[in-house]
């Protein structure tokens, strides 16, 4: 019954934000659209409203599945450097102009290879440690500051406009994709999620340790590599899009476990959804409460998210 | 089952076979190779050299639900305990049950005594009572070997019978059962036979008056131990830890 509720309430907010964040900025219900905003509807908000949607989805899903496996509540993308390798990557095609068939797709490509090679990293760290936890996420901390210096030191070398253009990317925002970036990675993120959610049951062994789920059938040495690649691909696509969002991944995983879902064939999905709404609602929120500037929503995330994350903390929740 | 390690993880020419309904006790100083041996009976901890035999045949060729399907490990304690209901952490062992899954829980449940502990998190549990709750799984299993590492350390008296008798209900239901042990008093009791192992190797004992004696413990301890009203104890003038 919960669960419907629960579910009900979500696909309800959903269409709800569908509908109200078409709107750049709050003005009298008027149904009666000009063709002018016909287009800005299909071609600008809708595909906005569904990466939103995506984006937080994913990132929630990256943060469910990297705190299971390294049975750590701060794990996220972000705490194991993916995030920041599709960052660099990412800054590396600004910075140098690199343009292959589009901007846009070369800058997905280099986000893609940057977050790929950094899980590869990731992932040899973990063999050479036995998926050590600590180790893993301690090397995490170090690939995320050394990517970022090295991305500072590219912005230092390069030219104002080039440092504009970077630094408004890493502020994260989802309103810069059109309907053929869209299609490009919603296939592939899905595939991957689905392979996640087949494997659900893995992660809810795999919060007991490694000795205990190796002896239950489930094996970390086949799993964690597998989960890892399979979180990091969708994170880095999203990264490239959007740019970093933060503390999505943090909090909406958390949230679902506090309302009482804890195993993660319930879990996953109720955080994907969770996620998708939460960023539809920050979205919808940056883009109006200081209109008619936009604030990027990357800003706002980690302006709702630090706050209520460290609430939790001091709260012991987590 | 029969067992052969050829060279396994520092351990030597261990060779036992075991029937359905035994229950050995496994006795050894600490950092002797218990838990590696238990591990590497599992393939945890893969063989650098030499091989596990299991039935005849090698467990490095078996897949790894083969192997815990057959041999079902209970380490210690759990790595990680995580805010989970001792219900959760029931139905994510028994993932791989194909059927009556819920059931069986609550079978299990109801034999180790854990229905009105069923819906509390793991991190409040004590440790009497998440030892209970970690044998628990061990009903979940349709291993034919089960394994417990230390399931009676650092139990009170009461706790510590109660789970003598969980031990001996599982043996009842046709599994082999080898555990391991510091317990001299009550846990020896209950074996039928003793393994002890003794510079890398196995050491068989019939649990028969005339098998077990003090000069065999202090083989296995290396340090003097003398038998006093039944009770095996270690002698209290030899002063100093024994290395």
């Amino acid at each position: 019954m919960k669960r419907f509720v629960l579910l009900s309430t979500a696909i309800t907010g959903i269409l709800a934000l569908l509908l109200c964040s078409v709107w750049a900025a709050p003005r009298p219900l008027n149904l009666q659209l000009s063709m002018t905003d016909q287009q800005i509807l299909l071609a600008l908000r809708l595909p906005r409203t569904i990466l939103a949607f995506l984006a937080g989805g994913t990132l929630a899903i990256g943060g469910c599945v990297f705190q299971a496996l390294f049975r750590n509540p701060l794990a996220s993308p972000y705490t194991l450097g993916v995030s920041s390798g599709s960052a660099f990557g990412a800054s590396i095609a600004i910075v140098f102009g690199i343009s292959l068939i589009s901007p846009t797709y070369s800058l997905m490509l280099a986000a893609l290879a940057g977050g790929f090679l950094t899980s590869l990293l990731v992932l040899w760290i973990g063999h050479q440690s036995r998926q050590s936890t600590e180790t893993l996420i301690l090397a995490g901390v170090v690939l995320t500051f050394l990517f970022g210096s090295i991305g500072l030191f590219l912005q230092y070398l390069s030219d104002y406009a080039r440092v504009f253009a970077l630094s408004r990317w890493m502020m994260g925002s989802v309103g810069v994709i059109g309907w053929d970036e869209l299609a490009s990675i919603t296939p592939i993120i899905f595939l991957f999620m689905f392979w996640i959610y087949r494997n659900a049951k893995a992660l809810d062994l795999l919060l007991y340790g490694h000795e205990f789920s190796f002896a239950r059938g489930v094996n970390p040495g086949y799993y964690v590599p597998r989960f890892v690649f399979a979180v990091s691909i969708p994170i880095a696509l999203i990264v490239a899009v959007c740019g970093p969002i933060g503390f999505v991944g943090i909090l909406v995983p958390h949230a679902v476990r506090l309302l009482g879902y804890r195993q993660h064939t319930r879990l996953l999905p109720l955080s994907f959804v969770l996620g998708g709404v939460f960023l539809v609602l920050s979205d919808a929120s940056a883009r109006t409460i200081a209109y008619p500037y936009e604030l990027p929503v990357g800003i706002l995330t980690a302006l709702l998210g630090s706050p209520l994350f460290l609430l939790l903390l001091l709260k012991k929740q987590v | 089952m029969s067992i052969a390690i050829e060279a396994c993880n520092l351990l030597r020419n261990i060779t036992f076979t075991t029937t359905a309904g035994e229950i050995i006790a496994l006795l050894g100083k600490n950092g002797s190779g218990k838990t590696t041996l238990f591990r590497s009976l599992i393939g945890y901890l893969p063989c650098t050299a030499g091989s596990v035999n299991l039935n005849n045949s090698n467990l490095y060729e078996l897949s790894h639900s083969e192997i815990v399907g057959s041999i079902c490990y209970v380490p210690q304690r759990l790595e990680a305990i995580p805010h989970t209901t001792v219900l959760e952490f029931l139905h994510s062992c028994s993932n791989k049950l194909s059927c009556n899954q819920n059931e069986r829980i609550n079978n299990s449940l109801e034999r180790c005594s854990l229905q009105q502990l069923r819906d509390r998190y793991l991190p409040v549990l004590s440790g009497g009572e998440l030892r209970r709750v970690l044998l628990a799984t061990a009903f979940l299993s349709d291993a034919s070997l089960l394994l417990l590492d230390e399931p009676t350390s650092n139990l009170d008296p009461a706790n510590h019978i109660a789970v003598l008798n969980l031990i001996a209900q599982l043996a009842s239901d046709s599994r082999a059962i080898i555990f391991a042990t510091h317990d001299l008093i009550n846990d020896i009791k209950i074996a039928h036979r003793i393994f002890a192992i003794r510079n890398k190797e196995l050491l068989t004992i019939s649990n028969t008056a005339t098998a077990l004696t003090p000069a065999v413990l202090e083989s296995i301890y290396n340090t003097p131990f003398e038998l006093t009203s039944g009770v095996f104890s270690p002698s209290m003038n030899t002063g100093g830890l024994v290395t």
